[in-house]
């Protein structure tokens, strides 16, 4: 479960199928911290990845430490301690229509997080 | 029978000096401490730099997020928080052997050798006359006590507007690292805007540090890894277990680990002291001429109240207030960062509204890279995707400014001993730390009026984060200096009222609590008390 898991947090994070490497190592350490228990929220955005980023940033703003939200951040952590993935989190050069692009991202994000805020009470 | 001259009780910053001058003067010393010490992460950490390890390393998880994945767990803001995985040895088997019951304070104890210090952030401060006289510090012994621990230790700093506020007089200062291209661009706009940020009590330059920028006794300039949360490479930052290791080569000193002092018992030729062996909990006895305690004011507080008291005692305590605040400085982000760094403080801006020296607060700007993003992530109110994106575009130009406020004794601090039957010494200390209502007005008036600064600096503020009191780990005052010989006060030289052969050579005698850091105070005044027994006897 934690490995499938694994493999569509790191698809939702970078946008690529992530190693087989860091997804044994979000089992280990979904098991090491407890986080391997079943929860509706977790269970149904596996279920339909659609509506992870909905449901993670209504969670952001209601309940920052659900179990959805925790598992997603050891996910960023585990690819953030991984060679293949240091340019994904490393500060680098970019030209100002990044800047512009991230910023609508941010917007959109927003609009996304208050869809989460109805589909979380319907799942919960 | 006494099987040492003195007993230096505790290995950290001020135990580690007191044992250093003792040790020099021919006295035969035993070193006691709790003995935690990383023996498991150091060894895993490549000399490489921060970028090189993040591109080439496939073991770094071990020691960025811990063998258990430990830091990659959620956990409550408070003191230790941030410690990474190698530096958590810091705070192995505190919470059973040292409990604390607190509702308003988050103290952060020791039982590793070189103690609290073995994390310390480097940040040196001298204090002003003023500050000392406040703290009951001797101003003369302190400034000829604060040349020989910079000499010892090895001080970098710059000949700029924070160098008085830093290092006072100081001779044989180092010259600083390169600063951050972000901090930078705050030093530069304070050159702008110089005259009148001064006229408003602000000094801005580079903070003295305990980091070598050019060899010294053996130990390595910095080479700008920015793994300075993670590994001591080459000697360049000063640690109490360097100064523990040479020490241990003396004939005239002995150390023993393990041992968590619990009481002393004074006779007349003597000092007799009971310890508890932390491995098999048996009772380890020592007997001394005299007795050095520097086991960090909490540490301290418990060894004198189970000794000298049967009924409870209360004492007060200080400690710094302590706020941090995020600021992105926008022409800034989105670039790259310099490989070779530090991830220590880059700045340090000293307010003196009344231009007098008596009541500094002190903030400290720090580069954020080496502590990785998901920490930062954690406290974003968005989707964790889109989170990651945008704080890699601006971590190029976010700053974490911190902001410490000077102590004074006031009402709601105070620390006692309670039985707990839970404990190995049956044991606990039980705190309550609130400020004022005159305090929280003081201190948020000064933070706002520090959040402007930063802006007219360049940088943005995010928002203000109030870390749980006791998060500074700045402790001090609980066994104040007195001219009275009062129960639970000191002499002048360190000796403990009521005692003849007990000397405290921590920051337990400060009567005031500077925002500067603590720690080089703390090893000045405790090579001082050491002075004053090597002269003595």
């Amino acid at each position: 479960m934690s490995l499938d898991e694994a493999a569509v947090f790191g698809r939702y994070l970078l946008g690529c199928d992530v190693n087989q490497r860091s997804r044994e190592l979000y089992a280990r350490a979904a098991r090491e911290l407890g986080y391997d228990g079943d929860d509706a929220v977790s269970r149904f955005a596996t279920r339909n990845r659609w509506t992870i980023a909905a449901l993670d940033g209504a969670l952001a703003f209601t309940s920052p430490h659900a179990p959805l939200r925790a598992k997603l951040l050891l996910m960023s952590a585990i690819l953030e301690t991984q060679p293949e993935y240091a340019a994904w989190f490393l500060p680098r050069d970019r030209r100002l229509a990044f800047g512009l692009a991230t910023a609508l991202r941010v917007l959109r994000a927003g609009a996304e997080a208050l869809a989460g805020l109805v589909l979380l009470r319907l799942v919960r | 029978m006494n099987d040492f001259d003195v007993i230096v009780a505790g290995s950290g910053a001020s135990g580690i000096m007191a044992a250093q001058t003792l040790a020099a003067d021919g006295a035969r010393v035993l070193v006691l401490d709790g003995g935690r010490r990383d023996d498991h992460y150091a060894a895993l950490i490549p000399r490489k730099s921060f970028v090189d390890i993040r591109h080439s390393e496939p073991e770094q998880y071990r020691y960025f997020l811990g063998d258990a994945f430990e830091s990659a767990a959620f956990r409550k803001l408070g003191a230790g928080a941030q410690l990474t995985p190698p530096r958590r040895f810091i705070i192995d088997a505190v919470a059973e052997s040292l409990p604390v019951r607190s509702s308003s304070f988050t103290g952060l104890e020791s039982l590793a050798t070189g103690g609290l210090a073995s994390g310390w952030g480097l940040m040196c401060g001298v204090y002003s006359d003023a500050e000392l006289e406040r703290a009951s510090l001797p101003v003369g012994m302190m400034r000829d006590a604060y040349q020989v621990i910079a000499d010892r230790i090895g001080i970098c700093a710059a000949d700029d507007d924070a160098r008085p506020f830093a290092c006072g007089a100081l001779q044989r200062i180092q010259p600083p690292p390169p600063l951050d291209p972000t901090a930078a661009v705050l030093s530069k706009q304070y050159a702008r805007q110089r005259g009148a940020l001064r006229a408003r009590g602000y000094h801005l330059g580079r903070p003295a540090m305990a980091l070598l920028t050019q060899p010294k006794n053996g130990r390595s300039a910095t080479q700008l890894f920015d793994m300075d949360f993670y590994s001591d490479a080459g000697n360049s930052a000063w640690r109490p277990a360097l100064a523990l290791e040479a020490l241990r080569r003396s004939p005239n000193v002995a150390y023993a680990g393990n041992a968590l002092v619990t009481r002393f018992d004074e006779r007349d030729d003597g000092v007799a002291l009971e310890a508890l062996d932390l491995e098999d909990r048996s009772a380890r006895r020592y007997n001394c001429r005299r007795l050095v305690l520097a086991c960090g004011v909490l540490g301290t507080a418990r060894i004198v109240l189970r000794s000298l008291s049967t009924a409870r005692v209360r004492l007060r305590l200080l400690c710094n207030d302590y706020t941090y605040v995020p600021c992105v400085v926008p022409s800034r982000v989105g670039r790259s960062m310099p490989e070779r760094n530090n991830s220590l403080t880059q700045l340090a801006i000293f307010h003196d509204p009344s231009d007098d020296a008596r009541d500094i607060a002190v903030g400290t700007i720090f580069a954020y890279r080496s502590l990785l993003l998901f920490r930062l992530l954690r406290e974003m109110p968005l989707n964790v995707r889109d989170a990651r994106a945008l704080m890699q575009y601006l971590l190029s130009g976010f700053l974490i400014a911190g902001f410490d406020h000077p102590q004074a004794y006031s009402d709601g601090k105070e620390l006692w001993l309670e039985s707990d039957s839970a404990s190995p010494t049956g044991d606990r200390l039980a705190i309550e730390f609130a400020l004022t209502g005159d305090e929280c007005t003081r201190h948020d008036a000064r933070e706002r009026e520090f959040m402007r600064v930063l802006r007219a600096l360049g940088a943005w503020p995010i928002k203000r984060v109030h870390p749980p009191l006791g998060s500074s780990i700045h402790y001090a005052g609980t066994l104040p200096v007195s001219n009275e010989e009062r129960p639970f006060t000191l002499a002048a030289d360190g000796r403990l009222h009521g005692t003849q052969r007990v000397y405290v050579a921590d920051g337990s005698g400060f009567t005031f609590l500077p925002a500067k850091g603590v720690t080089l105070s703390l090893m000045a005044n405790a090579h001082r008390v050491a002075a004053g027994l090597c002269e003595a006897s």
